[in-house]
């Protein structure tokens, strides 16, 4: 059974059912299936997309967060189970997709579902933040139009199977393409909606979209664009370098002061997109394709995890600033815990998944010889402890404010433990991820 | 389950569950330890009983470009034994502290400490490489700290929690650039493979020694050997069931365990030497100094520390079969001694002064009958199973020509005062007149199922293994065991302890009052002194450290570190807070400004994309 008609077929079916707790149970029944279809090797199954074991490692962790992601959602996100099985089905169809048009068009797909997904509006500072990134949105599905019309009008072949090119014209055609889809990446200059898109919807959407959506486009555009990128000269590979450098910068700098702890979220989030381009401007190392995946694998669960913990101890205890965070280890210890884990490894410490993911990143950057680079990506962690670390502070060594106690649902809790165990997991077990590839 | 999966997984899973379930219910964490316990010691004995050839599982824990760092299993003989110890022992020593730690309230603190540093001993013993092997040493250091600071809230406890992570990890930073220069000069961690090419000779030699003696530095830090033996006495400052686990019968012998698991490899180099003469000298300083001090724990430690140096003695004068062997008696025996020392504590309310009892003989007189067999198991009299292994490690020492001398006369000397010290304190607990007489009638007989019964056992273990001492040695070493022997040396023994029995008898039991008399003369009061601070070893490291570490290097580190690091860090928030006001303009909230942005961003990276590609 192809794994896109299921998790498709999973989806147009899953309006039907009313009830929620059927509702969880059907989703965690079709990512069950498609777990199992993937483990007989079964992919999309279409023309123009292919499964490779890289990919199908991938592929198996967006199971497992989507499964995470439902056990954790709550009866009035009835609509959400909906479109994270379309998300998912697309998802599994980006990764796969081998030539620029299946590409393009999956990478549509997940962008309409998105919108799709934000457009549940609750309140006015959900609506603003939706409006921001339709526009941010629409603008950039211009872009890429635009750069497929040049890419076109230039005489190539969308079907191409390997994207290689050796005119100026389709070179500057795909980098326009490339920087529209930096857009959903949040890589300067496309990033400025995700600061207030992120902090602004639900936290619940915030992690479907910073985590999922960002890394699969993440990994999806490197195998595409891999060729290409190996194509491009010394300048333009520093000029990707910068991109580089200023995303994660500027993302770690305003994270630094914020008040608001989905702001700070949000800005590492995008200090982490930074990271991500690591890979892509070190793409002539042979290490920078697992540098990616360890990244995307590793930050798929700390950042889902980390925004669905804010969601808990929103909903539960108003808890919106760092002010109200004050001295939650005392009253609700298990909970602290999760989302201190989860910070450190975003932090990067050792024995936890962001750390290895760093580490790996940072050896391709260092392998293909862009030393000033890591030198700065280095320093940037080490700017980012700050942030994450007064988090911390904040949760364990201030005065308690009088606050009550999580009572938290047990299937919240379990989808909590799930991603705690992805971090661990691949923050200890190296061999799964580094074996990929050979 | 493979008892491989159970004895690497379950103390882990346990100390998480004794934790959790403790917190819900105070005994259900003793429960859940104790359950843990049984299923640990069995999946040693399956391995034991199914024992035919070595076990090696290879891993890898990821291989990165080149560097490869293995994470392997390998049991052999050497292994199953230091696990029957680390879970035998383990098991009697949870269920010793039902009863001994019944009435504390942080019970799931406890016996997760206790099942995480089970978990370390084990995987310190069935490590194939010294990544694993480093990973289980470094989680008993920390478990010992924890354990010995378990009551953490009083001073004395935790400084000295303090002062064992602090020496230990001396002897750690060793090990550590051991694994260095293991990496870097010989290309393997594997320690089957180090003991291999060590014996066809492919280690450069000075290499060798120098990573010999590394790893031996360690050992003197875990075992407690001259001159990092302090921190022994001062953990005695945690529960009783602690320093009889740890500080007595498991993680002290690790240091041993590392050098008789390399032992081709020492054996190729000068180390062994070097391992014989620091034991021998510590065996003497355990061995007088345990003989004036006036808490029971003390005494033992002492002990502890001087027949732990028997055990490295046989190790250093080439006789791995003595050394282990005696390691294995000593671990059952001592922890007979400890716990005994616990339930005597225990009924007494935790007064630990030997010289406020006297007389307990008549109220606990199964325990003074316990604690008797493992003094004389202690003191080497046959035929307890002390007396074979101490016999084998004396008289290896003395057939080996380059230890004839010092070596085996220190080691003789600190073999024959065990008795002394150990009668002493046992003459004082049990006999005589009762010094002080509330104590004496506050006293009541404990529990048999939890206090007394693994103390039985414990002797019942310590006067069967007597009879097994040649298949022990041939199981652990593989090879035929021949009992080295020297003509006159077991009718000198015999002579040398029962003057010392003799003399000892007459100043506990006859002549307490002159006892007195002798130990109040100025002269000897300086003796007794040196003797009771353990030669001042303590205070010479403690100076050392104050007045050279501290005062010089520490202050220039300090100076380094308040004015360059330190002002680079915190000009740095001068800078971020500059860029951070600058940055945040361009984040207006307005979503013309955001299109804008990306407009005029991707405008301006096309051309210079254009400019790039132009050139």
């Amino acid at each position: 059974m192809s794994l896109f008609a299921l998790l498709f077929g999973g989806a147009l079916v899953s309006p039907l059912i009313k009830n929620m707790a059927l509702l969880k149970l059907f989703a965690l029944l079709i990512l069950l299936w498609s777990g199992y279809a993937l483990s007989q090797g079964a992919g999309v199954g279409l023309v123009f997309f292919e499964q490779s074991s890289y990919v199908r490692l991938f592929e198996a962790v967006v199971l497992i967060v989507s499964a995470a992601l439902i056990l954790h959602l709550d009866k009035e996100d009835h609509g959400t189970i909906t479109q994270l099985l379309f998300i998912a089905a697309a998802s599994m169809a980006l990764l796969e997709s081998t030539t620029l048009l299946s590409f393009v068009i999956t990478f549509e797909a997940v962008s309409i579902i998105s919108f799709v997904l934000v457009s549940n509006i609750k309140d006015a500072t959900q609506a603003e933040g939706a409006i921001k990134m339709f526009f941010a949105g629409a603008l950039a599905s211009g872009i890429i139009l635009f750069g497929l019309g040049l890419f076109a009008v230039s005489g190539h072949d969308f079907n191409a199977s390997a994207l290689s090119v050796d005119d100026t014209f389709g070179m500057i055609a795909l980098f326009i393409i490339l920087i529209g889809i930096f857009y959903k990446l949040t890589i300067f200059p496309m990033h400025t909606w995700a600061a207030d898109t992120y902090a602004q919807v639900s936290h619940t959407n915030a992690a479907i979209l910073s985590a999922i959506v960002k890394t699969v486009v993440a990994l999806a555009t490197f195998k595409i664009f891999m060729p290409f990128l190996a194509q491009l000269g010394e300048m333009p590979i520093y000029l990707l370098a910068a991109l580089a450098v200023i995303t994660m910068t500027l993302g770690n700098i305003l994270a630094l002061y914020q008040k608001s702890i989905a702001r700070i979220l949000a800005y590492s989030s995008i200090a982490h997109a930074g990271y991500m381009l690591i890979p892509f401007a070190a793409v002539a190392s042979t290490y920078a394709p697992t540098g990616l995946l360890y990244i995307a694998v590793a930050y798929i669960f700390m950042q889902s995890a980390v925004f669905l913990v804010l969601e808990i101890l929103r909903k539960e205890l108003e808890i919106k600033t760092l002010d109200d965070l004050k001295g939650l280890g005392q009253k609700n210890p298990l909970y602290a815990l999760l989302f201190t884990v989860q910070l450190f490894s975003l932090a990067g410490i050792p024995l936890l998944a962001g750390f290895i993911a760093k580490a790996v990143a940072f050896y391709a950057g260092v392998d293909a010889g862009l030393w000033p680079l890591i030198m700065i990506a280095l320093l940037n962690s080490a700017l980012s402890v700050g942030y994450y670390a007064w988090i911390v502070k904040h949760i364990y060594f201030d005065e308690a404010q009088t606050k009550g106690v999580i009572t938290g649902r047990f299937t919240a809790l379990l989808g909590q433990l799930i991603l705690l165990g992805g971090t661990i997991y691949f923050g200890v077990i190296a061999a799964d991820i580094f074996g990929v590839l050979s | 389950m493979s008892s491989v999966t159970i004895l690497l997984f379950w103390p882990f899973i346990g100390a998480v569950a004794a934790f959790i379930l403790g917190k819900a219910n105070k005994k259900m964490a003793f429960w859940a330890a104790e359950i843990v316990g049984i299923a640990l010691f069995a999946a040693s004995l399956m391995l034991w009983i199914n024992y035919t050839v070595p076990i090696s599982i290879d891993y890898t824990w990821f291989t990165f470009g080149e560097t490869a760092l293995p994470f392997g299993i390998y049991i052999d003989g050497l292994s199953i034994v230091m696990l029957l110890i680390a879970t035998g022992l383990g098991l009697l020593d949870i269920h010793f502290a039902h009863d001994y730690m019944g009435e504390d309230n942080d019970q799931a603190r406890y016996y997760a400490k206790v099942l995480f540093f089970i978990g370390g001993m084990i995987l310190l013993v069935i490590a194939k490489d010294m990544i694993g092997m480093f990973v289980g040493w470094e989680f008993m250091g920390l478990a010992s700290y924890l354990l010995i600071s378990f009551w953490h809230t009083k001073s004395a406890p935790a400084n000295a929690g303090m002062q064992a992570f602090l020496y230990t990890r001396f002897g750690d930073v060793f090990i550590f650039a051991a694994i260095g220069l293991l990496l870097y000069f010989v290309g393997t961690l594997d320690l089957v493979e180090i003991n291999t090419m060590a014996k066809e000779g492919s280690i450069d030699h000075s290499v060798a020694l120098v990573i010999a003696l590394f790893i031996f530095v360690g050992a003197i830090g875990k075992s407690g050997q001259f001159p990092l033996y302090p921190w022994l006495m001062n953990a005695m400052e945690g529960p009783t069931t602690v320093s009889a686990l740890i500080h007595g019968a498991t993680m002290v012998n690790s240091g041993i365990y590392i050098v008789a698991r390399l032992f081709d490899f020492y054996a190729s180099t000068e180390a062994l030497l070097v391992v014989a003469n620091v034991a021998a000298l510590s065996a003497f300083i355990g061995a007088t100094s345990a003989l004036v001090q006036r808490e029971i724990k003390k005494v033992l430690a002492y002990s502890t520390m001087s027949h732990l140096s028997l055990a490295f003695v046989g190790l250093g004068v080439g006789s791995l079969a003595a050394g282990m062997t005696h390691l294995m008696n000593h671990a059952v025996f001592k922890a007979l001694l400890f716990l005994a020392a616990g339930a005597v504590i225990f009924a007494a309310h935790h007064t630990k002064d030997l010289w406020r009892f006297g007389g307990l003989g008549k109220k606990l007189t199964l325990i003074a009958a316990v604690m008797a067999i493992g003094g004389l198991s202690l003191s080497g009299i046959p035929p307890f199973s002390g007396f074979f292994s101490k016999d084998a490690v004396l008289a290896s020492a003395m057939v080996n020509p380059d230890t004839q001398g010092l070596v085996s006369v220190l080691a003789t000397i600190a073999g024959l005062l065990s008795i002394a010290y150990i009668g002493r304190v046992w003459l004082l607990l049990f006999t005589g007149k009762p010094r002080d007489e509330a104590l004496y009638e506050s006293v009541k007989k404990p529990s048999f199922l939890w206090i007394t019964l693994p103390l039985v056992i414990m002797a019942l273990i310590t006067l069967g293994l007597g009879l097994y001492q040649s298949e022990a040695a041939e199981f652990i070493t593989g090879e035929p065991y021949v009992q080295p022997h020297v003509d006159g040396l077991l009718i000198g023994l015999f002579i040398g302890l029962g003057l010392l029995a003799l003399i000892v008898f007459g100043l506990y039991y006859k002549g307490l009052k002159l006892t007195e008399k002798i130990s109040n003369h100025p002269f000897l009061k300086i003796f007794h002194q040196l003797l009771f601070n353990g030669y001042y070893v303590e205070y010479m490291i403690t100076w050392f450290s104050k007045n050279i570490i501290v005062a010089s290097v520490a202050k220039a580190a300090t100076w380094i570190d308040l004015h360059i690091i330190d002002a680079i860090v915190n000009g740095s928030v001068g800078l971020t807070q500059a860029l951070f006001k600058r940055l945040k303009v361009t984040q207006t909230g307005l979503i013309g400004d955001y299109a804008g942005m990306m407009v005029a961003g991707l405008a301006a990276l096309t051309i210079l994309m254009i400019l790039m590609e132009g050139a």
